[in-house]
């Protein structure tokens, strides 16, 4: 006696039942593609990583699974802490350390008042990610826009350095920002601190097709 | 003739039986091969959990659903969170596990007026993290809440983000929160609670939704092939099949939903339906993700529904020079459109814009308002890199305020070179 599945209503032939193979498995097949269409596109899993206790590369392509240019917009969140406590996390395209390659924004805010701590805009060699505490309990989390071409790359996002002292005024809520002055297509990207510690990450890219 | 499934281009034999189906290994194999190649993909990254409508009161959100995901299935959960206080003078909070031991709570917040002061900072200990300030008379408050290492026993940081767009212009705020606790959970429950600090009534009424990342993720297991010689096994490998993939519907058909992505050099309407595909009220949250450059230094703005009615679009945001942290802009008023984020003419401008329309959804009667949340960076070929953050809500009581289109263009210019990409978050 047929039966189906429950989530998508796939058709089972019972062990006796003769199948219509043309009829039958269409349905499936229809179904399988109505759900995939559904569900394939947009933000995809690359890779995770971690615990880093050094500078590391974010490999978007994760050993060639993702040509460069597979992705429109990478996605990075990260936590952790550093041995240096307010050493400063640098992001690098492609480790490229061309002078002025990367423009960068940056404002931290006191928890302790709201107060702005730090700002700094301008080129580099590196977008600047905010700085993080000795203590095990700093984030960061970014977008990555314009991957899917070379492209002058955008990026924003959010690093939290927190203490565990409540009233250190080095508890700081960075908003982060930076895009390129050139062009450049996206294959990896280096996070750059010498004292990472005990650092884990997960990196996402946006699927706009099939690949 | 035979066809193929449009989106895999699975092959399709033809249903008129005019094909022979001479090679059904290869014919079959070769679905089988993409639907695996699908699986693979989605296996990984971020899986719905569940979600809740008109929540009152200090309530617990169970993250393993009944026991369906065991504490430490994911290794980061995301929350996101619509409604209203009972008290406008308290904000969100949440405990872990409902865990009100003393000190455990390491909690930091600022909360901006969007006139640019500071409204009220924090960073002490406490029985709960304290979250976004939110008001009793609106239901479009909105937050964003991330808590890492959620898979392990941890001190389980958390990030926290939200805003108030109020009636009241000068009540307008949005928060900046975040935390970490003193002591390592395993999480297996958030209890959202009010806290100003200490905890207070609650919610007057809030939805919400949570997904998670998996720490060992759950891959499509290896489809069996098609062996023509097989003639018993046939009919068991193709329903051991079905199984799996129907398996992997069950944990990926809900969450993020692609919607559609778009190059635009003039102001534009973004279609949230597809046309029709997703009718009015499909999402549960609406993400749009630009990048792009404008024909003046302006806002990217954003107009729901092309509804222009004069106060329909109520506002707030900073905007910060990042050369020196002072503040270039601030504003609360109402008006026919949202800005959305401080954008030059040159190339490198970025913005994520998250809208809350599930705030009046029919099964929230009374709630008529979605909220927003948006923030981004303002290129710059010097020292004048901007970063702002906003937050709106679109208001009127005579229309339906479900999101069908928005018109994305400039405060007073037009969109030039730029690239969009809309999600939805779809629930059951």
């Amino acid at each position: 006696m047929a039966s189906s599945t429950p989530k998508l209503g796939l058709y089972k032939p019972g062990p006796a039942e003769i199948i219509d193979v043309t009829q039958d498995l269409n349905q499936n097949l229809d179904k399988i593609d109505t759900f995939a269409s559904k569900t394939d596109l947009g933000w995809t899993f690359i890779a995770s990583g971690g615990p880093e206790n050094n500078s590391f590369t974010i490999d978007i392509t994760d050993g060639g699974k993702w040509p460069a240019g597979t992705f429109s917009m990478v996605r990075v969140k990260m936590s952790g802490r550093v041995a240096t406590a307010g050493s400063i996390i640098l992001l690098r395209v492609n480790n490229d350390s061309t002078a002025d390659l990367h423009r960068r924004a940056r404002i931290g805010f006191k928890f302790t008042d709201g107060l702005v701590s730090l700002s700094a805009s301008g080129l580099s060699t590196s977008w600047h990610a905010g700085s993080w505490s000795s203590d095990d309990f700093n984030l960061c989390e970014f977008t990555i826009f314009g991957t899917k071409v070379s492209a002058q790359l955008s990026f924003v996002g959010n690093t939290i350095r927190t203490e565990a002292s409540d009233t250190s005024t080095n508890n700081i809520y960075n908003i982060i920002g930076g895009d390129l002055s050139v062009a450049r297509l996206l294959d990896n990207l280096r996070v750059d601190n010498g004292s990472f510690r005990d650092t884990l990450w997960v990196a996402e890219g946006f699927l706009e097709a099939i690949p | 003739m035979a066809t193929s499934t449009p989106y895999l281009q699975m092959h399709r034999p033809a249903d008129d039986g005019s094909e022979s189906m001479a090679n059904p290994e290869q014919d079959f194999n070769a679905n089988y091969d993409k639907i695996q190649a699908f699986g693979d993909r989605a296996a990984n990254g971020w899986e719905f959990i569940d979600n809740g409508f008109s929540e009152s009161g200090n309530f617990v959100i169970d993250i393993t659903k009944g026991g369906e995901f065991p504490a430490g299935t994911f290794k980061m959960l995301q929350f996101h969170l619509s409604g209203s206080m009972l008290e406008d003078t308290n904000a969100l909070g949440a405990r872990i596990n409902s865990d009100a031991a003393t000190d455990l709570y390491k909690r930091r917040r600022i909360v901006f007026g969007t006139n640019g002061g500071v409204d009220h900072s924090e960073a002490s200990s406490g029985e709960e993290f304290l979250g976004p300030r939110w008001d009793s008379g609106s239901e479009n408050n909105t937050a964003e809440l991330t808590i890492f290492k959620t898979d392990v026993l941890s001190n389980l940081p958390i990030l926290w983000e939200g805003g108030r767009p109020e009636s009241t212009i000068a009540d307008r705020s949005f928060s900046l929160c975040s935390g970490a606790l003193s002591s390592n959970r395993l999480i297996d429950s958030l209890q959202i609670v009010t806290a100003s600090p200490g905890v207070g009534a609650g919610v007057k009424k809030l939805a919400w939704t949570v997904k998670g990342v998996r720490a060992i993720p759950v891959p499509l297991a290896p489809l069996h092939q098609y062996v023509a010689t097989d003639t018993s096994g046939k009919l068991l490998n193709k329903n051991a099949n079905w199984d799996e993939i129907d398996a992997l519907a069950n944990r990926s058909d809900l969450g993020w939903t692609f919607i559609g992505s778009g190059a635009e050099t003039a102001d534009f309407d973004l279609d949230l339906t597809v046309s029709g595909k997703y009718p009015v009220g499909s999402f549960r949250l609406i993400r749009v993700h630009f990048i792009g450059e404008l024909t003046i230094n302006t806002y990217l703005v954003c107009r729901v529904n092309d509804f222009s009615a004069a106060s329909s679009h109520r506002r707030g945001g900073i905007v910060w020079n990042a050369s020196d942290g002072t503040q270039k802009a601030a504003f609360e008023d109402n008006a026919t459109f949202w800005r959305l984020a401080d954008w030059s003419l040159i190339p490198g401008n970025s913005c994520v814009m998250t809208i809350y329309p599930d705030t009046f959804n029919s099964k929230l009667s009374g709630i008529d308002a979605p909220g927003m949340q948006s923030y981004g960076f303002r290129s710059s070929s010097s020292t004048a890199q901007t970063l702002s953050k906003c937050i709106g809500a679109f208001v009127n009581p005579d229309i339906d305020t479900r999101p069908s289109t928005l018109r994305i263009g400039s405060d007073g210019g037009n969109v030039d070179n730029l690239k969009w990409y809309a999600e939805g978050f779809r629930i059951p």
